[in-house]
């Protein structure tokens, strides 16, 4: 993580919940995660309600093909998740 | 937020309502009150006139984000705190990302308006002129 904040200066609420994933995932918590839970009220709230709509809210699209999209899309900017 | 501001930014197109559309995370990145200028903010988000210590940067996040190494990083830590760094690319961020669906949504209108039998028409004049 090239900004220390963004690794460990999360308010206290988010440092728990990092560690509840962390000891779930039994691994690290992703980047993305410590990046949304950073500084919510400035990105990572608005960030979250936006993905939750476009990957999960009503669409045409089944939430299958949508994360197909997604990760096309991620493997083409190579970004792979 | 105050309506000098809102002003700023409705030439953007910046003035979506629906909170869960892509412009309206923008919009909140460029209103909200916070370390880094409005203004530097704003260049980010376009990739131009960006202050010159930032345009290596930001022009990476835009065209290849992928390519971004420490390099880029760590020496605007002697300049900007670690939170204006975090607000200047995760604009830069979002400007970039927001210039590619926009791409893509002008790119389904053009595919939905193209008459469907215009390729062939095209391959054939081509053709024709090739023949000549």
């Amino acid at each position: 993580m090239r900004l220390s904040v963004v690794d460990s200066g999360h308010a206290l609420k988010h440092k728990i919940n990092l560690k509840v994933v962390e000891i779930y995932m039994r691994a690290r918590a992703p980047g993305v995660v410590k990046t949304v839970l950073y500084r919510p009220d400035f990105f990572g709230g608005r960030m979250l309600s936006m993905t939750q709509h476009v990957m999960r809210g009503p669409s045409e699209w089944a939430v299958g093909e949508r994360e197909l999209f997604a990760a096309f899309i991620s493997r083409t900017n190579q970004c792979p998740f | 937020m105050g309506l000098t501001r809102l002003e700023t930014l409705r030439p953007m197109g910046l003035m979506a309502t629906d909170s869960r559309r892509p412009q309206a995370l923008l919009y909140k990145l460029l209103g909200a009150n916070v370390k880094t200028p409005v203004a530097v903010r704003e260049a980010v988000a376009k990739g131009q006139d960006v202050p010159k210590d930032l345009e290596k940067l930001v022009a990476k996040i835009h065209r290849h984000p992928y390519k971004v190494t420490d390099e880029d990083v760590l020496p605007l830590k002697q300049k900007y705190s670690e939170d204006e760094l975090f607000e200047i690319i995760v604009t830069a961020s979002t400007g970039a990302a927001l210039e590619r669906y926009e791409a893509g949504m002008r790119a389904l209108e053009a595919a939905k308006s193209k008459p469907a039998k215009a390729e062939p028409a095209k391959a054939q004049s081509t053709r024709m002129e090739a023949a000549k």
